[in-house]
């Protein structure tokens, strides 16, 4: 999971780890509104 | 006027054995969730009671810290006050339900979707998690 965050923001490990982890429900609200076959 | 940081309010949805509790709390870090999620299978899976009693001390450590207000009153009606000391002094189980139910509500999004619940959980009784911005009324609709 942090190397993928670390891919999808362009950013460190220490960066990932240090940001509030409010950030994960962005992205699983982005995953909700993915549509199906869409990357 | 000073900079306030961003404080998440926790609430528990009518039928869930948390309903009525209120939480405040800080903001956590993906470290410290990674670092709680870990201390908290910890507590199932370590092998001795050492290892699960230190686990739970991290655990424990890591909401107290971030905790910064609640409503949970002893059995007499005397506020838990929100510290470190208030935490350990709580049942358990409680505190383990009440963490895990914060730190989903941290890091997951309620789907309005129908889905499948292993453990069942449902979108109506997850918690409820809200940042605290401040919020104005509406003012009233021009058609009504």
């Amino acid at each position: 999971m942090i190397l993928g965050l670390c891919d999808r923001f362009g950013c460190l490990p220490s960066q990932v780890l240090a940001e509030e982890a409010s950030v994960l429900r962005l992205l699983r609200l982005e995953a909700l509104g993915r549509r199906e076959g869409e990357s | 006027m000073g900079f306030k940081r961003k404080l998440y309010s926790v609430t528990w949805p009518e039928g869930h054995a948390l309903h009525g509790l209120e939480v405040t709390t800080k903001g956590l870090s993906i470290e410290g969730l990674v670092e709680m999620t870990r201390a908290g299978e910890e507590i199932t899976r370590a092998p001795d009671v050492d290892a699960k009693v230190a686990a739970a001390g991290k655990l424990l450590a890591g909401f107290s810290g971030r905790l910064v207000a609640w409503n949970l009153e002893e059995d007499d009606g005397t506020p838990v006050p929100a510290t470190a000391e208030g935490v350990a002094d709580q049942d358990m189980q409680l505190m383990v339900d009440l963490i895990t139910a914060w730190m989903d509500a941290v890091a997951s999004v309620d789907t309005p979707l129908p889905s499948a619940s292993p453990n069942g959980a449902t979108s109506a009784t997850a918690p409820v998690m809200e940042a605290s911005l401040p919020m104005v009324p509406l003012s009233p609709s021009p058609s009504s």
